[in-house]
């Protein structure tokens, strides 16, 4: 104990002589392992931990997919008279919730908040085992069709909304003109399944008849309702494919009774599909938190090198001390206490601030990924990370211990103080040093060529034009304060009165009471009447001023009139996609499509909306709304701007009724569709400019020192006439086999990685491939050249004699 | 009359830290003749080493002039002094500076191999047998450094500065590392090397061997204290 403190502390004081060594070695391992701990902490989180709710694994989320008679899928997502049908009439599961995920606005606090809302059967609670703050969850007597008006707010709302009043339970919040008395208050503790959308926090939990479906009297059985999902408990996890295919039967009996009166409906079957819950919440982000993982793995690997071979130079800067400790005949043994006495004393050092990167980067991840890393609100500094970062920095220290070791010559350190100090004694092997170059190069071409085509295809997608102009646009959205006793024809008369007076004003230049094309396409089923084949499109109910404020250019045909839409002719404009589907060369002006049982006349074709969701430009269908919506889309003049509360004022002239439901720029909504892009784009900008970074640092301390020992040969050589770039030649020359071994190992890694997941992989194998690689290469050459030339610089922009100095 | 292969005129050096300037050099002027067997000596930290690295322009003067051949080459270039100390000078060091990973071949070839005039291999392999015939090494072609004794290595330093066929060979304490016997036969070799009609400027401390030269030079404080005055320029 008394050899092991002083080992210690003697490590102690040789560090403090050495500030920049040790800040350095600590700064690089508290970012790098830091990172490391995030990425596994975080993989442990969505791959490894259980949900937080009881018996998790016997929870699944019921999916519903419906296919024609053809076999090819028409639609996914249940229809809302499906799905309550199915609830009310199903006996496979031992419980099941049903779920309505949309927002609203809180019409009797002052400042009208917009929060999210969920529409709930009681069981949601009881399968979730919610834990309650203040009060009681939903119970039996808000089961469906009671139509018991009470609400249970979340830990949050409780403070942001009633300041954390005691007197909560006695306070009723209205929305949409309903009074709900407020039974209970969610724990603070309760985490919410991120099932309808990562991220989303559910403010308000209200009983399910009040949902805005059963509200409207928009329920129906051939549409598909994206708000509503079904949550079920079964007995058995096991049993999952036996009691998919009951209810199969049982639904599309259902279905056919619904439905067999609809000719497109015929034949068209529906399958059920039963998904864990914890894949429902993690779906695609696990191959995300694995990208993160390997990034940060690269990382960490090349800093490890770095670290190793500064170890390398600092324990060749200590031959002289280690060679009069083995003069006093300490054994290899006890040189080895040494070089681990400061490697675990460093590692000690970096513990501290790999657990406050680990902090800082959940926080950041918290901060700006909670939209697409489920359960990210859950990160924090655990035991586990704790044991993860103290055992990563043992075995570092371990292995930096051994490596440092195995460069001492311990017959020749002992010779080493009768030559004045030179020798090889202490010396980094040609074979460790090629290592560290080809370990380096190797990581580095990996990472580099990944990160680059990530970024390449996020920058793709944020750079596809769209096909429509949302500069200057905004979507005003209202919501009334209380249930409207008023006609849908007065409704819509009072908000074309709406449109008028925004169209008065002098900033605004377009308005159109529509639904913004980045929130919303419905998903219906169309057929052409001469072939009675089925479509399944996306539809919009538009007025005639729509396309004119997207500047979306209609290709064929006309756009709508104001008398159409007026009187809700059975007219149609589709898009391009659409159209060719119908008719190779896309003229369908004049022909038929039939829906909602009627025939409907093609008068337009518009070029296909890409919006950044869209992987292909779906089929689509637009249709003249004469329905009683109230949402606006309103675009300024250029330069002008338009607040939310101008707005008001504007909308209040007409009428009091309402309040502002949402208020956003459609460049917003844009941005918040390609939030994932931006937020690859910006981890693999990161994580490129690290790897170059560290790979550069790295070659660079590899290649000086190797240049450092071939200082007098370097003399020589300019001694008998070479010259800068002869010198340069050669030791480009030397390394470059080392070099290429690099580049040609990540080559093969890459090219096993690309057939070991090519499925997974298929929308990144592009042709592109071929010219990223180049770039890859470029950058590595570039890097290489450069810790090539950087060290040698000292040495052929001096006279020669610098170099042969000490030489004698 | 002779003609003057090196001219040193007023040549000085100063080497300056942030505390201290020391003038190692302080107006050195002589030259050096065709055929001429000139040693440098002097104690200890006289500038003998610094005298004899600007004259193979390895390094630079402070100041003064010097000119090879009658070319002033005080201001030349990194790439331009490295062509001429490849074409006009032969360098050989006390520590033979031998590159360990060559071969005797491939050490004696390495001027060639940064020659201008990129000579053929041919030519490269008959230049480098005809030095180390001319050392007695021929048969030690394949040999590395490290197979070879410290004389040995020696000589092979002297191939190595002649295969260029320089206008000047530089010899700094080309026995320092040697015994007495490999020093004597280095000795030797010069000695031949010089009655043959090479041009040799050795900088030694050893009495016995700078008594070998033809014209002696003594150094003390970085100022020549005694040179024969017929050789003095300017």
């Amino acid at each position: 104990m008394q050899q092991l403190n002083y080992l210690f502390i003697q490590a102690w004081q040789n560090l403090k002589s050495k500030p920049s060594f040790t800040a350095n070695v600590v700064v690089t391992l508290s970012l790098t392992v830091g990172a490391l701990i995030c990425a596994l902490t975080l993989m442990n989180l969505m791959l490894f931990k259980p949900l937080p709710y009881p018996q998790q694994d016997t929870l699944f989320i019921v999916e519903n997919t419906k296919f024609n008679d053809q076999g090819t899928e028409v639609s996914r997502g249940f229809s809302y008279n499906g799905i309550e049908h199915f609830y009310k009439h199903q006996d496979a599961f031992t419980q099941a919730a049903l779920v309505y995920h949309i927002a609203d606005v809180f019409s009797s606090l002052k400042h009208q908040p917009t929060v999210n809302s969920a529409y709930v059967t009681p069981e949601w609670f009881e399968l979730l085992a919610i834990p309650i703050a203040k009060g009681r969850g939903l119970l039996s007597s808000e089961q469906i069709d009671n139509h018991n008006p009470v609400a249970v707010i979340s830990f949050d709302t409780w403070i942001n909304e009633f300041a954390q009043s005691k007197n909560v339970l006695d306070k009723t919040i209205t929305i949409r003109g309903i009074n709900y008395r407020i039974v209970g208050v969610t724990a603070k503790e309760f985490i919410e399944p991120e099932i309808s959308e990562i991220g989303r926090k559910t403010s308000i939990w209200l009983p399910w008849d009040f949902n805005w479906t059963a509200q409207m009297k928009w329920g129906a059985w051939q549409n598909v309702d994206e708000a509503v999902q079904l949550l079920v408990k079964v007995e058995n996890p096991e049993s999952t494919i036996q009691l998919a295919q009951q209810i199969n039967v049982q639904m599309n009996d259902i279905w056919q009774q619904q439905t067999g009166d609809l000719a497109v409906a015929k034949n068209w079957q529906l399958v059920l599909n039963l998904k864990p819950l914890v894949q429902a919440i993690f779906g695609e982000q696990k191959s995300l938190v694995l990208y993160i993982f390997l990034g940060c793995l690269g990382i960490f690997i090349i800093a490890t090198a770095n670290i190793a071979n500064l170890f390398m130079s600092r324990t060749i800067e200590q031959r002289r001390r280690l060679s009069i400790v083995a003069a006093m005949g300490a054994n290899k043994n006890q040189i080895t206490k040494i070089l681990f006495s400061e490697s675990s004393l460093l590692m000690l050092l970096s513990l501290p601030f790999t657990l406050i990167i680990s902090q800082l980067g959940f926080s950041i991840m918290q901060q700006y990924l909670v939209d697409v890393m489920p359960r990210a609100s859950e990160l924090k500094i655990s035991i586990l990370s704790v044991s993860l970062a103290t055992f990563v920095l043992f075995l570092l220290s371990l292995i930096f211990t051994f490596i440092c070791g195995s460069i001492i010559q311990y017959r020749e350190l002992r010779a080493t103080l009768n030559s004045g100090g030179k020798g090889t004694g202490v010396q980094i092997k040609k074979k460790m040093r090629l290592g560290l170059i080809v370990s380096q190069v190797t990581v580095a071409t990996v990472l580099i060529f990944i990160n680059i085509n990530l970024f390449k295809a996020s920058l793709t997608k944020i750079n596809t034009p769209m096909g429509i102009n949302v500069s200057d646009a905004y979507q005003l959205r209202l919501s009334p304060k209380s249930p409207t006793q008023k006609s849908r024809i007065e409704i819509r008369q009072e908000m074309q009165a709406v449109q008028q007076t925004l169209l008065q004003h002098p900033a605004i230049d377009e308005v159109s009471i529509s639904l913004s094309p980045l929130i919303w396409f419905g998903s219906f089923p169309v057929t052409l009447p001469s072939t009675n084949e089925e479509y399944t499109t996306q539809a919009k109910f538009i007025d005639e001023s729509y396309f004119n404020l997207l500047e979306q250019p209609m290709l064929r045909g006309d756009n709508f009139s104001r008398q159409q839409i007026k009187d809700g002719e059975r007219v149609i404009i589709i898009n391009d996609a659409f159209a060719t589907t119908l008719k190779p060369d896309g003229d369908v002006v004049g022909d038929k499509l039939n829906y909602f049982g009627g025939e409907h006349i093609i008068i337009g074709v518009v070029k296909g909306l890409k919006s950044p969701a869209d992987g292909v430009i779906p089929l689509r269908r637009y249709t003249p709304d004469k329905s009683a919506r109230t949402n606006f889309m309103i675009k300024v003049k250029a330069g002008q701007q338009l607040t939310e509360q101008q707005s008001l004022v504007l909308i209040n002239k007409i009428t009091t009724q309402y309040s502002i439901f949402s208020f956003k720029s459609l460049a917003t909504d844009r941005t918040r569709l390609l939030f994932t892009q931006y937020t690859t784009l910006a981890i693999t900008a990161i994580l490129t400019a690290l790897t170059i970074f560290l790979a550069s640092i790295g070659l660079y301390g590899v290649l000086s020192y190797s240049s450092q020992m071939r200082r007098f040969e370097i003399g020589t050589r300019m001694a008998v006439g070479a010259k800068g770039k002869d010198i340069v030649a050669l030791i480009f020359k030397d390394n470059a086999p080392a070099l290429l071994a690099g580049l040609v190992l990540g080559l093969i890694i890459l090219l096993l990685s690309f057939f070991g997941f090519r499925g997974s992989l298929d929308q990144y194998i592009t042709n592109d491939l071929i010219p990223l690689f180049i770039l890859t290469l470029v950058v590595i050459s570039a890097i290489s050249f450069f810790s090539c030339y950087l060290p040698l610089r000292q040495y052929i922009k001096k006279p020669a004699i610098h170099c042969l100095r000490g030489s004698d | 009359m002779s003609q003057a292969i090196l001219e040193m005129k007023n040549i000085s050096k100063v080497f300056e830290t942030e505390e201290l300037e020391t003038h190692a050099l302080k107006g050195i002027s002589f030259s050096v003749n065709k055929g001429d067997y000139v040693s440098i000596s002097g104690p200890s930290g006289c500038g003998k080493s610094t005298l004899l690295s600007i004259m193979g322009l390895l390094d630079v003067s402070t100041g003064g002039e010097y000119l090879i051949e009658g070319i002033n080459v005080t201001d030349l270039t990194l790439d331009q002094a490295a062509e001429v100390r490849n074409a006009k000078i032969g360098f050989i060091f006390q520590s033979f500076n031998l590159i360990d990973e060559l071969s005797v071949f491939d050490n004696v070839a390495l001027p060639l191999r940064y020659h201008s005039d990129k000579p053929s291999n041919q030519v490269i392999k008959e230049r480098v047998t005809a030095c180390l015939e001319k050392v007695a090494l021929s048969h030690r072609i394949s040999h590395k450094p490290n197979q070879l004794s410290g004389g040995q290595q020696q000589r092979v330093a002297i191939a190595r500065a002649l295969v260029a066929e320089p206008a000047v060979l530089l010899v700094d304490e080309p026995t320092g590392n040697l015994d007495s016997k490999s020093g004597d036969l280095v000795m030797e070799v010069l000695e031949k090397l010089n009655e043959s009609g090479t041009t040799i400027c050795m900088v030694t401390h050893d009495p016995r061997y700078a008594d070998m030269a033809k014209t002696k030079i003594q150094l003390l404080d970085g100022t020549i204290l005694q040179a024969p005055k017929a050789k003095l320029a300017g």
